[in-house]
């Protein structure tokens, strides 16, 4: 265990050093040799649309309707039947344009973070709050990081530096057992679905009785949607690993439903971390009883 | 306060510059480092985050008011795209952690979210194995909505779960007769079918976890967890969703755990940063 007193670059800088940390992560941090330098944020407004790709990977310019690149399922109507209230076809499509948009916003955001951090020589950036959220009722979409730029004394300075949702005891906790944070981890998949004529009747609560019996059964088409939307993102998460692994990882679904059908959208976050060491032999947990009401 | 040593964090700064070696499978799991470190005690590692979804429709006029009837009774349309759901949801969660080499999935967390017309069931958990175990080696994952620590804690006792098994029952309320209504209006007294729709209820849906579990060959289910009471939309259905860890010994016999006892010394302030996990 070390104290305060063995950091003393930490209260050495001109000036005074802002930070993000709580007065328990603060003190769990500068005690296992983790220097605040500063409070470090990076942030990105988009103009999000839902239908256009006017916003083409943030260069700006009209690009009008994109036909969908990504995942694409198609199903066709089997009654044969042609008629302006009976839709012919249904579709389940990635929205890419969105995917995009989002991925550029967050990166955009993460490099303002990293530049700030760069510039104050910093190993990395830790306690990161994420925030994604729309400006009220417009279209204007803002991606805000914030975090707590660090040093370690005697470490040359890594290409990139680091960054972590993670601070304090569970940051410690996280070394302690052998592993390095690398950095945050965050996507998106963006599917809608056109319902099908069976979906639509589905949806609608057709009967067993009728249409050959397409009554209490699975929503076939929002099922495989909601499938395709959760393998997207976590296979798009993996990529983005490397052979690292991704801990304490969060999947956040929303999902509303529009003239079209159910659209979703998964986010998945988590934190980037690569061993280091090898793992130590953990002793077998020891039950206790805790003489303490909470 | 977890407090490590200067000299590790700096190892670990260090290690920055070296990535992971080629061809390492990358590991993904919702676990937290408390978790993953109790799970490492216990001998296993997770393989990955794994999720199953099922949309299930059910016909319209499935919650209509069941005029005529003088007891409640059962939707079974509705209640079977509640059952249908949990089944075909724990079958694509359970695929995807075999795909990935997963001898068992922890932490499940069920949602259900019942509309008019259909009834979502989506499942999110970490898949694990024993450490060392190959794909090949393990059999059909178990599963279990337990915590890490739970499931730890179960081990421990000699027990181990099977599967995660649900009950459900939709039933409907019939409208009081004109006499009836106009009997009770002002008065304070028992709703009686009301309550004996909810119990009717109850008691289908419990049966139909505990066959479940039987079915798995369990001696029991731990920590239900229950879905009920009137549906937001038809408040003269009763609704009843039960489901659980199907349990069974693996022990001889029921292992008696005798904790130590801890009396810590420090104040509580129950702080946790929403920003952590």
């Amino acid at each position: 265990m070390s104290d305060v007193a063995s950091v003393p670059e930490v209260f050495s800088r001109p000036g005074a050093w802002s930070s993000g940390l709580s007065t328990n992560d603060f003190a769990a941090c500068v005690s296992s040799g983790l220097k605040p330098l500063g409070f470090v944020q990076g942030c990105c407004v988009v103009s999000w649309n839902f239908y256009t790709s006017n916003f083409s990977a943030l260069g700006g310019g009209f690009g009008g309707n994109r036909r969908p690149t990504g995942y694409f399922e198609q199903y066709n109507c089997p009654h044969g039947m042609v008629s302006a209230e009976h839709r012919s076809y249904g579709l389940n499509y990635e929205k890419t344009w969105i995917e995009e948009t989002w991925t550029a916003a967050l990166q955009l955001a993460t490099d303002r973070l990293l530049a700030e951090a760069r510039e104050l020589g910093a190993h990395g950036v830790i306690g990161i709050v994420e925030r994604a959220e729309h400006h009220g009722d417009t279209s204007s979409f803002e991606f805000s990081l914030s975090g707590t730029a660090v040093g370690v004394a005697g470490v040359p300075l890594p290409a990139v530096p680091f960054t972590t949702f993670l601070a304090g005891q569970k940051l410690n906790k996280l070394v302690e057992s052998g592993f390095t944070p690398v950095a945050i981890a965050l996507t998106i998949a963006e599917v809608g679905v056109y319902a099908s004529c069976i979906t639509e009747y589905q949806l609608r609560g057709g009967n067993q009785w009728a249409w050959g019996g397409v009554g209490n059964g699975e929503v076939d088409q929002v099922a495989r949607a909601h499938t395709a939307a959760r393998s997207l993102a976590r296979e798009r998460i993996r990529a983005q690993l490397d052979g690292d692994v991704l801990h304490a990882a969060a999947l956040v679904v929303r999902s509303h439903e529009n003239q079209e059908g159910p659209q979703i959208e998964v986010v998945v976050r988590g934190n980037r971390v690569r061993r280091f060491r090898a793992p130590e032999e953990t002793e077998p947990p020891r039950p206790v009883v805790s003489l303490v009401d909470r | 306060m977890t407090i490590i040593d200067p000299t590790d964090m700096q190892q670990a700064i260090a290690a920055l510059a070296t990535p992971a070696p080629k061809g390492t499978r990358s590991v993904t799991s919702d676990l937290t480092i408390d978790e993953s470190l109790l799970l490492h005690g216990m001998g296993f590692e997770p393989t990955d985050l794994v999720s199953g979804v099922s949309v299930m429709s059910i016909p319209w006029g499935t919650f209509n008011i069941p005029y005529g009837q003088g007891s409640p009774v059962e939707l079974p349309y509705a209640t079977q795209a509640v059952l249908d759901g949990f089944r075909v949801a724990e079958e694509r969660i359970r695929h995807e952690a075999a795909n990935s080499g997963g001898g068992g999935i922890v932490g499940v967390s069920v949602e259900v979210e019942i509309e008019r017309l259909s009834v979502t069931v989506t499942m999110v958990g970490t898949s694990i194995r024993q450490i060392g175990a190959t794909k090949a080696s393990v059999g059909r994952p178990f599963m279990t909505d337990l915590s890490v620590r739970d499931f730890a804690l179960l081990l421990r006792g000699g027990w181990a779960p099977l599967d995660l098994v649900a009950g459900a029952s939709f039933v409907g309320s019939p409208l009081r007769g004109l006499r009836q209504t106009l009997a009770q209006t002002g008065q304070n007294i028992e709703l009686t079918t009301l309550t004996q729709a909810l119990q009717d209820a109850r008691e289908l849906a419990m049966e139909r976890m505990q066959s479940a579990a039987l079915g798995e060959r369990a001696a029991g289910v731990v920590d239900v967890k229950i879905i009920d009471g009137p549906l937001g939309h038809s408040r003269h259905i009763l609704v009843f969703i039960c489901y659980g860890t199907a349990v069974h010994l693996t022990a001889e016999s029921h292992q008696r755990i005798e904790p130590d006892l801890v009396l810590p010394v420090d104040d509580y302030s129950g702080f946790e940063a929403a920003s952590i996990k």
